[in-house]
């Protein structure tokens, strides 16, 4: 018995859904790298708990893609998923780096930096860097065409989403400089 | 007797003399090193005999292959099992062993366990030397020290390492210069040049040697 139009279409359909469920569960790929440089290190065997300290420099690479420079960093981390699930940075601290695409961003990569007085957190979970006391922050869109986005805060203290490309703060100061296209003179 | 010839009697004389003088260099052999330590110079006569059991200075005790030191409240501080040959030398007061599985506590808890191919305990100087190939587990096994050798000192409870030093604990590895683990704080520190590298997919530590937990006392 041949299968009509109608089945074949069916089956197609429920092969696609299944292939599309199959995809769906596979876990994401996870390509987050990172070393920590520093002039000695500290472990605590039952805690399990890193503490680094002198000329700290962290470097990550996957979701975001850049540097952490701090006098201290202390690290708990994920022994489950093998990355750093979060870290706490004693300062003064400064960052530099540049994000993956952003959501809704069009495909757009942000360039951050950014520097801090007290202390800087970062959480792999939630992707939010914390800049405490006397923070700084440079975000630019990249790559640098003419819908460009620079912007710069200064505050108390400022926490930079770096998966959404979304900041919030105490005490800020905003400075924004939105390239927008020239209108062609009217007739 | 007729065919027995004076040269028939010196042949014999010579044939026991010569087995006679290869029974007492083997016999001499053996008393110069019956443990048979490779590589390890021939041990004094002061050397206890093999397979005893000794009480010995610094409240260490030697009961066939195994090896136990205790503080001074009577409580096991480590205790060593030597797989492989074993020395007890009474006048130098130190004891000497091949592989190794070493296992330090803290107030009767297991806390590090070591596997070496050798180790060398100074009763006097309270010190217990590893080398060759060897392993620092944590008591869980799940982070395991790397170094060329070691030195535990009885007294401060630090182990020391220099030269290249690793910290493997799940997918990350620590590697550095020098390493010191204080037994009373449960705290290592890694020192000169630090790396701490994570690698996603990395395989998690073994397991340490001879399974984990339990109590001495």
């Amino acid at each position: 018995m041949r299968p009509t139009r109608g089945r074949r279409m069916a089956l197609g359909l429920g092969a696609l859904v299944a292939a599309a469920a199959v995809l769906a569960a596979q876990p994401a790929a996870q390509t987050d790298r990172a070393t920590i440089d520093a002039d000695q290190l500290e472990y605590d065997i039952d805690s399990g708990q890193a503490v680094l300290t002198g000329n700290c420099l962290v470097s990550i690479e996957g979701r975001v893609t850049g540097t952490l420079r701090a006098s201290k960093v202390a690290v708990n981390i994920d022994t489950a998923a093998n990355k750093i699930d979060n870290l706490e940075a004693t300062g003064p601290v400064t960052f530099d780096g540049i994000t993956d695409r952003v959501q809704g961003g069009a495909g757009k990569r942000v360039q951050v930096v950014g520097s801090c007085r007290d202390r800087a957190t970062f959480s792999e979970k939630t992707m939010i860097l914390s800049l405490i006391g006397a923070a700084h922050l440079a975000t630019v869109t990249m790559p640098q065409d003419q819908d460009v986005k620079r912007a710069q805060f200064d505050g108390q203290t400022i926490s930079y989403d770096l998966d959404a490309n979304r900041v919030r703060g105490t005490k800020v100061r905003i400075q924004m400089e939105i390239a927008t296209k020239e209108r062609a003179p009217a007739p | 007797m007729r065919n027995v010839r004076p040269w028939h009697l010196a042949l014999a004389a010579s044939v026991v003399i010569f087995l006679v003088a290869v029974v007492l260099a083997l016999h001499g052999a053996r008393q110069a090193n019956p443990a048979g330590l490779a590589g390890a110079p021939p041990l004094p006569p002061s050397r206890l005999p093999y397979g005893g059991s000794y009480k010995l200075p610094g409240e260490v005790e030697v009961v066939g292959p195994r090896i136990t030191q205790r503080d001074e409240q009577g409580r096991v501080l480590w205790e060593a099992e030597a797989q492989g040959a074993y020395d007890v030398d009474g006048d130098r007061k130190r004891v000497v062993a091949e592989r190794v599985r070493w296992r330090l506590f803290r107030e009767g808890q297991g806390a590090l366990r070591v596997e070496a191919g050798k180790m060398t305990s100074e009763l006097q100087a309270g010190t217990v030397a590893f080398g060759d190939g060897l392993r620092i587990y944590t008591e869980d096994g799940t982070a395991v020290f790397g170094a060329s050798q070691a030195l535990f000192d009885t007294r401060q409870r630090t182990l020391t390492a220099e030269g290249p030093v690793t910290l493997r604990k799940g997918g990350y590895v620590a590697s550095a210069r020098r390493l010191r683990i204080d037994a009373v704080a449960m705290k290592a520190h890694m020192g000169g040049g630090v790396r701490l590298a994570f690698q996603p997919g990395a395989a998690e530590a073994a397991p340490p040697p001879g399974g984990g937990g339990g109590r001495k006392g």
